[in-house]
């Protein structure tokens, strides 16, 4: 199979990128279904925390493993929505037809990654302000938000564009997504520990660099994978 | 010059094979009219040429700028009449047109319109809209006339008049039978 006329070309890959994050954006914003999800979830978690823990105070490791519990469902509350809901609201053959499916695959990821990140710094500010947790490192403390919410951002979108087409997409993209976030999660309490005083603040950015890397990894992993899983007539030329 | 071609297409969905043994070529001006009762195929062989299905067998070719409307093809429902073509045009590399081609389908008061509160043949303009914005060399279109009205109709037998380049046309209506200069009924 091939291309007739293989003169024209769809534009250049960082364009498509961006139109798709816009469109996102927009249905985001004039929606808010994803950001009020996971930012409901979050602030309930957050207030039944401070009731909680009205007598005690957690220690830091502790304290570290709500809180990357806490913004790991809260992401993956929210964010497959981006996939899956094309496939729902059958817009899913109309992107395809308009976009080649890498950069639908990143735009899509840059927009749950951004909203990730945001419902993220928003809910660990008010838990450490509402639990009163003494943060000994603030620079380690925003630099594991940034990348576990970069690293939970890619997994979650990773797993919800590879159930794109499964009958049971919502309960499989949450199993799918699960073993990419056990170690996320490990590494979220080691990094999020150090920097609330628990073990040396070294270890602390060891793991916040393990966890980029994993995040950096599913990144690059997606566009390579997710378009041959998403459509068989993905070698279609349109798509090469 | 052959503008889009298929050698023994055929596709089957578990054991039963919808088409099989398909062949045509299409050149400028050639307006195909794929005709057949309800799961004869029609929507596949389209399906298969805009690259939404692969063949089970056989192969195509078709010219790289096409464009593609169907009435299951659902638009966004968030997004309004010009924000579709301004994300197209962006994807495709080429100018919005927004204007001019809603004017042309008769769809300019609902411009700013979020979609999602379109009726059944304002999306179909909409969708007929986003085929041609790129100026396509191939237009593959499955029952284009089925939501739309009398003006609608008007529209987009004009559209297929001025259209220079070759359409598949899937349809049950037998008014749109007006359009095909070949045909090809699957059974």
């Amino acid at each position: 199979m091939a291309s007739i006329s293989p003169e024209t070309s769809p534009a250049p890959w960082l364009s498509q990128v961006r139109a798709v994050f816009a469109k996102e954006w927009i249905t985001e914003m004039r929606s808010r279904h994803g950001i009020f999800v996971s930012g409901l979830f979050g602030v309930t978690a957050v207030i039944a925390l401070v009731f909680a823990s009205y007598t005690f105070k957690p220690s830091p490791l502790l304290a570290a493993g709500i809180l990357s519990v806490i913004l790991t469902f809260s992401s993956l509350l929210g964010v497959p929505r981006l996939f899956i809901s094309e496939e729902e609201q059958r817009t899913f053959d109309l992107l395809m037809v308009l976009v080649d499916p890498g950069p639908a695959y990143f735009g899509k990821t840059l927009v749950t990654i951004v909203t990730t990140a945001l419902t993220g710094f928003l809910l660990s500010l008010l838990y450490v302000v509402m639990v009163g947790i003494p943060v000994e490192s603030w620079p380690l403390f925003w630099g594991s938000i940034l990348v576990l919410s970069l690293a939970l951002g890619a997994s979650v979108s990773f797993a919800g564009a590879l159930v794109l087409g499964a009958a049971n997409r919502w309960v499989l993209a949450a199993a799918v997504a699960m073993p990419f976030l056990f170690p996320l999660v490990a590494m979220g309490v080691g990094a999020l520990g150090a920097a609330f005083g628990d073990g040396r603040e070294s270890d602390g950015w060891r793991n916040c660099l393990a966890i980029l890397g994993m995040g950096v990894c599913l990144l690059a992993l997606g566009p390579a994978l997710v378009p041959t899983v998403w459509r068989p007539g993905s070698n279609h030329p349109r798509k090469k | 010059m052959v503008l889009a071609q298929a050698q023994n297409l055929g596709r089957k969905f578990g054991d039963r094979w919808v088409i099989r043994r398909l062949e045509f070529e299409l050149r400028p001006r050639d307006v195909l009219l794929l005709t057949g009762n309800n799961g004869s195929g029609k929507s596949t062989v389209l399906k298969i040429l805009a690259g939404l299905l692969s063949p089970s067998e056989g192969s195509f070719q078709i010219a790289q700028r096409f464009g593609y409307s169907a009435l299951d093809l659902a638009v966004y429902p968030a997004l309004t009449a010009r924000e579709h073509l301004l994300f197209s045009a962006k994807v495709r590399n080429c100018p919005d047109r927004a204007d001019e081609l809603l004017r042309q389908l008769g769809l300019q008061r609902a411009i700013d319109q979020r979609a999602g509160e379109f009726s059944t043949g304002m999306r179909a303009r909409l969708k007929l809209a986003l085929a041609i914005q790129h100026k396509p060399d191939v237009l593959l279109l499955d029952e284009p006339s089925a939501a739309l009205d009398e003006a609608g109709q008007e529209a987009l037998a004009n559209l297929l008049e001025e259209f220079e380049g070759a359409v598949l046309l899937a349809t049950n209506e037998k008014e749109d039978g007006r359009f095909g200069t070949l045909g090809l009924h699957l059974s």
